[in-house]
């Protein structure tokens, strides 16, 4: 039988367990750790486990090395790139990995997607994409599947799920901004309360119970706020965001086209190993080892104090329609995925 | 079908009063994004005719260097018509098919829902426009 691979709608619910709260994103959460045991949906892993990441071998390669690498990766795949560039940390890793290890000839089959929110977001980048990419760029809000024809797609997925979680930002908004490396149990139940604002208590309890069973896989112990919400992202969130480009549009025949630029083994293995790289003594320094490379690369002196903003929500907002996909790609319907629902074990935690 | 009027239009053809407030609604969202996309149409005019005006709104902008500028102004413009277009395949994909079944209840809930989502995020965009180049300037 075909296995779902993802509920996608935000908006339209099924009753999934009761206990779980159910609540766009977590709702969506598929579990690297617990496979197929305590997600709300039955769904099949379609990336890594943690368990592939931790067999993965270890490469000692910088985070600088582990972009370069995945920027030669794309020039190897001698593809027209189309490049989705939000102005954000993540993406602007990507845009500047490959702007800074091509030549100019090679720059000439990438091309980029973005929209004004982009350059607002990132003004003192824009003078050198528009330089650079002048006559090949194109926005965002146009559908992507013609673009799948003619090449293939990078976007800044994933990265979110190497460094951390947006989850930091209610942290340093409910509490302060060095709270992040408090005891989760101070921090994270009112975190989640807040981020799940209409779950109930003891849907919230379930959730961090949840999460905490899976917490034997780290490598290291998880001890603070910061830990926590790092492991709940990094072991639940992959599929979802890997996956999500398909709520707005079909993409079904070229979906093996689109590359999440951290979805690498490289990277997901440099997220365990060097934890005290992803974030400095506060808050604002969340994406550190980005923040540093972007800093370098383009010697903007504002950068290492950039928040995190959320930008695919601006594309959500219109264009979210698709309700599940399955293994497979395809988009099923609201009602082909009420079987998917999963009723969790009496006694799980 | 070019535009939200054509299609509203055929569906006044099927003379059903169960899709007449939906189609109502489709003219509506046309006449709100034809009055909020004015001024984005205005300012496509001027970097086309106007390079003087547009220098000084240059002026006003973190973008240091003019050409930069102005093709962020065009990305403005082509957002705006990329966001209808991508409008008139979502009633064309999600809409449409309903009617057809004739699930006209779900067709209009879902109508009423898109047209909102839209509405939001195009308001937003307009009122950033406006505070960053329109709001103190009588031209506009």
């Amino acid at each position: 039988m075909t296995q779902l691979a993802l509920y996608l709608h935000p908006n339209i619910k099924h009753d999934i367990d009761e206990r779980f709260p159910n609540i766009f994103p977590f709702d969506q959460m598929v579990n690297r750790v617990r496979i197929n045991e305590i997600d709300p949906y039955n769904c099949k892993l379609m990336v890594d486990s943690i368990q592939d990441i931790i067999n993965h071998f270890s490469c000692n390669l910088s985070f600088e090395e582990i972009a370069f690498k995945r920027a030669d990766y794309f020039k190897s795949l001698n593809d027209k790139i189309y490049l989705q560039y939000s102005g954000g940390i993540d993406s602007t890793v990507a845009l500047l990995s490959i702007l800074r290890s091509w030549d100019k000839q090679e720059l000439e089959r990438v091309n980029i997607l973005c929209s004004y929110q982009s350059i607002k977001e990132f003004p003192g980048f824009w003078n050198e994409i528009n330089h650079t990419f002048k006559g090949r760029i194109i926005s965002s809000f146009n559908n992507f599947a013609p673009y799948l024809e003619q090449g293939i797609m990078i976007n800044g997925e994933v990265g979110d799920q190497i460094f951390g979680s947006d989850l930091i930002n209610i942290i340093e908004n409910v509490f302060d901004k060095e709270s992040i490396h408090k005891p989760w149990e101070d921090i994270i139940p009112k975190t989640l309360s807040v981020a799940l604002f209409s779950a109930t208590k003891p849907q919230i309890k379930f959730f961090i119970q949840l999460i905490c069973s899976t917490f034997y896989a780290c490598p290291f112990p998880i001890k603070t706020a910061f830990d926590w919400i790092w492991w709940y992202n990094f072991t639940t969130k992959v599929q979802h965001v890997t996956h999500r480009l398909l709520m707005m549009e079909d993409l079904t025949k070229n979906f093996h086209k689109i590359y999440p630029f951290f979805y690498t083994r490289d990277f997901q293995k440099w997220s365990m190993e060097n934890h005290d790289l992803k974030v400095g003594k506060t808050s604002k320094s969340y994406k550190l080892e980005a923040k540093k490379f972007i800093h370098k690369y383009l010697n903007d002196e504002n950068y290492l104090d950039k928040p995190k903003i959320g930008s695919l929500s601006k594309l959500w907002s219109v264009r979210e329609k698709n309700f599940a996909v399955d293994e497979h790609y395809n988009i099923i319907s609201f009602k082909q995925s009420k079987k998917y629902v999963r009723k969790l074990n009496e006694n799980i935690n | 079908m070019k535009t939200l009027t054509d299609i509203a239009r055929t569906i006044y053809e099927k003379n059903d009063t169960n899709l007449d407030k939906l189609a109502d609604q489709l003219i509506e969202f046309e006449d709100f994004f034809e009055n909020k996309s004015y001024e984005l149409y205005k300012l496509r005019d001027e970097i086309k005719n106007n390079p003087e005006y547009i220098k000084q709104l240059h002026q006003r902008s973190e973008i240091t260097d003019f050409d930069a500028f102005k093709s962020s102004l065009l990305l403005l413009v082509e957002d705006r018509e990329a966001i209808k277009k991508t409008f008139i395949d979502v009633i064309k994909q999600t809409i449409i098919p309903l009617i057809e079944d004739q699930k006209y209840k779900a067709a209009n809930i879902l109508t009423k829902s898109r047209i909102h989502n839209f509405k939001s995020r195009i308001k937003a965009d307009y009122n950033d426009f406006l505070s960053e180049f329109g709001a103190d300037d009588p031209n506009y």
